[in-house]
């Protein structure tokens, strides 16, 4: 039997691990790294470059560099995430033909699904080296506030990458189950993720292995590039200070900051004080010229304090949401590689009065839990009860523009619930069925899923006929809707096709590109 | 540094200085531009340079060689097989040279592209740095050389190199060929 993995597919990098004589492992890429960009690109000779070698020339080549497709997944183009991305993004996003975001590089335009499939598909190509076997399922984690069009389009990069994605579980889920939360009694857990890109804070409450949601706020445009954008900031400031030069429009010298400012991030975590070295970063009549400087961690804190008190407000707002305090939360997870920052530790101790976890690697602890998922689901002997719940409330736009629940949020998953529809009209062949998600009584402020019209209804007068439509959300959080005419028997197969899907046949071509653009690689 | 490159060195300087007190400043950079190949950062070469650009600057592009004599020139470093000082020759020249000039420079681009790509060899070979990246800093590269040295990590292959650089195929090449005859550059089999 083929072993699963476990994939944190992140906003900023993405991680695999794997369970191996009961242990959760991370797997480390060919460069030794246990994490890789999440970041797809296309370099100027056309050569398509994934993980690392497509950070490495995010600056040189922005226009043909995909990063943080994971904020664009899923959504509508009108969504004001994507119009804000739209607005910060270098490389190109246009509309698709089913009202989602497509996104233009190197001459080609590629679904978000797309995208994150090649992502995958690197995280599988990983995971193979290492096991030295195939590996075909997978446990994908995705945020807590997700909705079912995001899930949906998760599992399609799944798909598009060559993987049976066997669940989809919330990230701050994943964190709890690595630190075998799961196995405690009732309590409520805070999870602080501060990744590269994205600030999520979840409040959990854990009971009878039930883990439940009950407030997820934060931030989806700040993350660890922020803290290393102040000190880019601050260094083309000082070189211009001593040597009268202005690096800002010098798209190799700005790369080469960003590098060395996320390695010198990375070390004042440990240390008091870097040097930051970049000979020859520039050049004139004189003869070329050197970045010399060292930054210390005091240095560091003082250019990013703002931005950590900025993510105390969204926990603060989280608490709020989940109606309770900070003294009421027994555990603290941190996720994220920013929070190794010794300052991001001490003020969520602050925080909360109590020390976070510590054990197990911020950057790794999602994947880690995803591939603690992926090994219970193969092991029918395994004890461990987790369930999680539907972030959402679901249900069916009605007369005068109001919104049915049919599912209220915060149901376990998975959960079946039908409900009896009738006609309107004598004779009626047919209705339409509008499928949305969200927690507004209003149903344009409810994200739409999908809408499909039942047709074949036998003529008969208005009120009379039954149709049973039964809503279903499976372990993954993923909606499927069935139909049936209850007076005839007669079952009607249902998809709701929603806006940023992809048919199967869409993502059958997609996988056959893909497949021919490895050998081509290969070649 | 060889004593056989010391005593190189030593003639080219000399011989730059004679050039360029006889007027004749494009060839002497030329011949200095050669020293820095042999030995990257010569402070000899470099304070020639300097003077010789500062001199130079009041009177504009006086010192430049006419079309004519630069293709000339041009053609005698092909001669003697000296194919890219040829091409930085050419490349000196302002804005708007002739088409014969153009024409040189695109088949120089061409001959001198598939010499450096069989210098390097199998491009999947990784480079590694031959010491610090610090200890460099007397050398004189330009931006671009000290962007992909940035990138050299002991794990990324030649040919990813030159892709993520963004940079010009044939710069980048040439980049990387003139740091490995400068000891700057080495890979297994080269």
């Amino acid at each position: 039997m083929s072993r699963v993995i476990g994939i944190d597919l992140g906003t900023t990098n993405s991680c695999v691990s794997v369970v191996e004589n009961g242990q959760a492992t991370v797997i480390p890429n060919s460069g030794g790294y246990k994490t890789t960009p999440s970041m797809f690109g296309i370099s100027q000779d056309g050569k398509r470059l994934v993980g690392h070698l497509a950070k490495r020339q995010a600056i040189t080549n922005a226009r043909n560099t995909v990063f943080a497709a994971k904020r664009l997944i899923g959504r509508r183009f009108d969504d004001p995430e994507v119009q804000k991305s739209i607005d910060l993004c270098p490389y190109e996003i246009v509309r698709g033909p089913n009202e989602d975001p497509r996104i233009k590089i190197g001459g080609k335009t590629f679904t978000c699904p797309e995208i994150s499939g090649i992502i995958l598909r690197e995280m599988k190509r990983v995971a193979e080296e290492y096991l030295s076997e195939t590996v075909q399922e997978a446990v994908i984690t995705v945020p807590a506030y997700f909705n079912d069009t995001q899930r949906q389009c998760t599992k399609d990069a799944g798909k598009i990458a060559g993987l049976e994605v066997l669940r989809i579980i919330n990230e701050p889920t994943a964190a709890a189950l690595s630190y075998g939360m799961n196995r405690k009694g009732d309590e409520k857990i805070a999870v602080y993720d501060l990744g590269g890109g994205t600030f999520d804070i979840s409040i959990l409450e854990m009971s009878d292995g039930v883990i439940e949601v009950l407030a997820t706020s934060g931030n989806t445009f700040l993350g660890g590039e922020d803290f290393d954008r102040r000190i880019v900031q601050h260094l083309v400031e000082w070189f211009e200070e001593t040597e009268g030069m202005d690096l800002r429009g010098d798209t190799m010298a700005l790369q080469r900051l960003k590098d060395a400012s996320e390695k010198a991030k990375c070390d004042l975590s440990m240390r008091d004080a870097v040097e930051i070295n970049l000979p020859f970063i520039a050049s004139d009549s004189e003869g070329p010229r050197h970045l010399n400087y060292e930054l210390t961690r005091e240095k560091l804190e003082s250019l990013v304090y703002d931005v950590v008190e900025g993510t105390l407000k969204s926990v603060e707002q989280c608490c709020v949401d989940a109606g309770v305090q900070a003294q009421d939360i027994d555990q603290v997870v941190l996720v994220g590689g920013q929070t190794r920052m010794p300052l991001v530790q001490s003020r969520v101790t602050e925080y909360f009065g109590k020390r976070p976890h510590k054990g197990v690697n911020p950057d790794e602890v999602v994947g880690l839990g995803a591939a603690v998922q992926a090994a219970a689901l193969l092991d029918n002997d395994n004890d461990m009860l987790l369930l999680d719940v539907t972030p959402l409330s679901l249900g069916i736009g009605t007369y005068g523009g109001h919104f049915a629940r049919l599912i209220e949020r915060n149901t376990t998953v998975p959960v079946s619930k039908g409900h009896i529809f009738t006609t309107t009209r004598d004779d009626q062949s047919a209705v339409k069925i509008r499928v949305l998600q969200g927690e507004s009584d209003l149903a344009a402020e409810n994200d739409l899923l999908g809408e499909f019209v039942l047709s074949g209804i036998r003529p008969a007068p208005k009120g009379e006929p039954e149709i049973e439509v039964s809503f279903d959300i499976d372990a993954n959080g993923i909606v499927s809707v069935s139909a049936r005419d209850l007076a005839t028997g007669k079952e009607q197969s249902i998809t709701v096709s929603s806006t940023g899907t992809l048919s199967d046949t869409e993502i059958d071509e997609i996988i056959q590109e893909h497949d021919l653009y490895e050998v081509q690689l290969k070649d | 540094m060889a004593e056989s490159n010391e005593q190189k060195v030593s003639g080219l300087l000399q011989q730059g200085l004679e050039l360029y007190g006889t007027g004749d400043v494009a060839r002497a950079f030329l011949i200095w531009n050669e020293v820095l190949e042999i030995d990257p950062g010569n402070e000899e070469a470099l304070d020639y340079m300097r003077d010789a650009d500062r001199r130079a600057k009041p009177r504009g592009d006086a010192h430049r060689m006419g079309q004519s004599s630069l293709i000339e020139e041009a053609r005698r470093l092909l001669r003697a097989e000296n194919e890219e000082a040829a091409l930085e020759l050419l490349s000196s020249a302002p804005e708007g040279g002739s088409l014969e000039g153009e024409a040189m420079i695109e088949l120089l681009r061409a001959t001198l592209f598939q010499r450096y790509r069989d210098e390097l060899g199998d491009l999947r070979q990784v480079p590694r740095m031959v010491g610090e990246a610090a200890e460099l800093q007397g050398r004189n590269l330009p931006p671009s050389a000290g962007f992909l040295l940035s990138m050299v990590d002991g794990s990324t292959p030649l040919a990813d190199l030159v892709s993520v650089s963004g940079m010009d195929r044939f710069e980048a090449l040439r980049s990387i060929c003139r740091m490995h005859r400068a000891g700057i550059l080495e890979w297994d089999g080269a």
